[in-house]
């Protein structure tokens, strides 16, 4: 009985001390993040929370006068988890921004939880378009593009305006992302006057992509599209050069798939491949340069679509935070701030429609140059909204 | 209805999947057939052999001293890992804590040495290539992995049937008293075949790289395979694991050909059909053989 009446009373000065502490005059800003950092995304990850420590340090942790803390939260890649971490973020430590996950299903998981507790929360990838359609809040505001219907309605531009090419082999990873960008390429392909003729799916656990590739009719279509990235595409290229696809048919990517570390690892399978991106390394300009060289030099990160991404997201965080001159508890005024913002990211210029941003897209191929593989700019495509459509195109 | 050179690809892919599949199953079938012991880090072993296997072909620039690297360092471990350790454990549930241990500790270790980008290791220059089968291509090195997998198959049986030291392990896998009871070291066997075992895993880690790439999901699915594998084989028979593969192979390239949707179904809804039938698996049988 003792012990109990000791460990309450402990308990109870705890209590009082967190809330002491979190009455004080001068409360910083709070930011939490959602982060992978361990897991399969581990490398990724960490530089995402690099990314966001970099956008915070620019800025020395204050913005409009109020001093920022960062809090980071690990989900190790488990939907719950983020969850349980969400709740821990709002209810103990009652940030004001909620940053991340990447991920849509984790987004999707902590949606309800957001729309209910009324923070700003800016996802850095959650790309799925449900996000802006069944599933939206008028708090999210991504970093992002919209699955489907932004990289994909210029790729699909891209293939038959640009390429010539009418008929396509579709391959894509079989989660709901993959069935997105693959239905919502069909549809404007096909509305233009193109013609999809083969579907595959791979499963995410397919460990050989030897009977995928195989299927594939090089006969019949004239390029074959894909929606795969990093160890994903890894296999894949792996599979197309091994039976000699590559020789035969034009390979175009629709995704944010190469970076360099992943092109020090595919080598040549990679080499000639085209793709569609709203972020690549390589893009030769000052914002970005700066962003791909402070990131490496200061916190030895690789500016990849995740760090960018996250990166833009913190940038996103303090813009918004400018907006109500450090009023947090405006959460509305955060939200008109963004919805009317207008900023220069190392990927080029962002402004927002429906909360998702309107952007370049950049096509590109793989090319040695100097020995190293990079992304070779081909074409950029500027003022891409979520729902960007090749001109003269209309969908039911 | 497809080609005839399309179907021969699609059995060829099925053959040289299985025959990758093989070289993992046999050494969990001397594990388990012979010493009785449930390794659930084989998985483990072929992944950190692919890594291993990488790192040093990348460096030397040879392919063949990659994969000797990839499977002496995983003989090493294993000799360790036996020696050591499972020696001393009796009971599966002891066995297999400590060997999920370690499942653990080479996911960790392999993402601090590597980071969890996937490698990729392009194979020999000889290899490299495809040849043509009708109007279709088929790639050499897989070929080349159907022609080793026969060998070290065939290897394998020569050396448990036709060698004395092969005899003593088949004895000792029948009657482990009986043999140390004629004046034979039974712990350094098993010991020397833990290592073979684990020998093996590693060579087919660092062969299945140029097909597979080298990332850390792979632990857990290659190694969910290999059970399948041995499961419908018959859990302690070599030539049981062969006929496994070959048909785990050859039903997963099948099935994603011709009915993508149930590939994953089609392989686990034939395992679950041999079992209802054969519960010992197609070659079943108590010892080794």
């Amino acid at each position: 009985m003792k012990t109990k009446l000791l460990f309450t009373l402990v308990m109870v000065a705890l209590l009082g001390s967190l809330v002491s502490s979190g009455c004080s005059t001068e409360a910083p800003i709070k930011i939490g993040a959602l982060l992978a950092i361990t897991g399969p995304m581990a490398t990724d990850e960490s530089a995402s929370r690099d990314a966001i420590k970099m956008a915070l340090d620019e800025v020395d942790y204050e913005v409009a006068g109020y001093e920022i803390q960062l809090i980071v939260e690990d989900w190790a890649m488990d939907p719950a988890v983020c969850l349980s971490k969400t709740k821990k973020l709002i209810e103990m430590d009652d940030v004001d921004i909620v940053i991340g996950p990447f991920s849509s299903s984790a987004g999707l998981a902590i949606r309800d939880y957001i729309d209910e507790n009324e923070r700003l929360w800016i996802p850095y990838l959650c790309t799925s378009s449900s996000f802006i359609e069944d599933s939206y809040t008028r708090y999210f505001f991504r970093a992002s593009y919209n699955s489907g219907r932004q990289l994909t309605s210029v790729g699909a531009y891209i293939a038959y305006e640009t390429k010539g090419w009418r008929k396509a082999a579709c391959i894509a990873l079989d989660y709901q992302p993959g069935h997105d960008e693959l239905e919502g390429f069909k549809e404007v392909f096909e509305a233009m006057g193109g013609e999809v003729v083969q579907e595959i799916y791979t499963p995410m656990d397919a460990l050989d992509y030897g009977p995928y590739v195989t299927q594939i009719d090089v006969d019949d279509v004239d390029f074959l599209w894909s929606f795969h990235y990093s160890g994903y595409a890894l296999s894949l290229f792996t599979a197309l050069e091994e039976y000699g696809i590559k020789d035969q048919l034009p390979v175009f990517v629709s995704c944010n798939t190469f970076y360099p570390s992943l092109l020090a690892q595919t080598g040549d399978t990679a080499l000639g491949i085209e793709s569609v991106s709203n972020y690549i390394t390589y893009l030769d300009t000052a914002e970005n340069n700066r962003f791909v060289q402070e990131l490496e030099d200061n916190y030895q990160a690789e500016a990849t679509d995740f760090s960018e991404h996250a990166y833009v997201a913190a940038k996103m965080a303090i813009l918004a935070i400018e907006g109500v001159d450090g009023d947090v508890d405006d959460v509305d005024g955060m939200i008109e701030a963004l919805e009317q913002s207008e900023f220069e990211a190392p990927r080029g210029p962002i402004k927002f429609e429906v909360h998702s941003p309107v952007q370049n897209m950049y096509h590109t191929v793989v090319e040695r140059v100097e020995g190293e593989l990079q992304t070779t700019l081909i074409g950029t495509y500027t003022d891409i909204g979520p729902y960007w459509l090749p001109p003269g195109i209309e969908l039911d | 209805m497809p080609q005839a050179d399309q179907l021969a690809l699609v059995f060829l892919n099925g053959i040289s999947f299985g025959m990758l599949l093989f070289l993992l199953a046999a050494g969990l079938v001397l594990m388990l057939g012979i010493m009785n012991i449930v390794n659930l880090a084989h998985g483990s072993f072929y992944m950190l052999a692919g890594f291993i296997g990488i790192a040093v072909a990348i460096k030397t620039g040879n392919f063949l001293l990659g994969a000797v690297a990839g499977m002496f360092a995983i003989g090493f471990i294993g000799l360790v890992m036996e020696r050591f350790f499972l020696r001393r454990l009796p009971g599966h549930i002891e066995q297999m804590l400590f060997t999920l241990g370690c499942v653990y500790i080479i996911y960790d270790l392999s993402r601090v040495a590597w980071g969890s980008n996937p490698q990729y290791l392009p194979p020999p220059e000889v290899l490299t290539g495809s040849v043509p089968i009708g109007d279709l291509q088929y790639p050499i090195y897989r070929l080349a992995i159907i022609g080793f997998g026969a060998i070290i198959a065939f290897g394998l049986w020569l050396f448990l049937e036709k060698t004395r030291f092969g005899a003593i392990i088949r004895a000792g896998a029948d009657d482990k008293e009986m043999v140390e009871g004629i004046g034979i070291d039974i712990k350094l066997v098993f010991t020397m075949v833990f290592t073979l075992a684990a020998l093996l895993a590693g060579l087919s880690g660092v062969l299945a790289t140029p097909v597979l790439t080298a990332n850390l999901t792979l632990d857990w699915q290659v190694l969910t395979l290999a059970f399948v594998v041995i499961v419908v084989g018959g859990l302690r028979t070599l030539k049981g694991a062969l006929i496994g593969s070959l048909l785990i192979g050859i039903v997963d390239s099948v099935g994603i050909f011709f009915f993508p949707e149930l590939a994953m179904f089609l392989m686990f809804g034939v395992t679950a059909l041999i079992l209802a039938f054969r519960p010992k698996g197609l070659i079943g049988y108590g010892g080794l053989r």
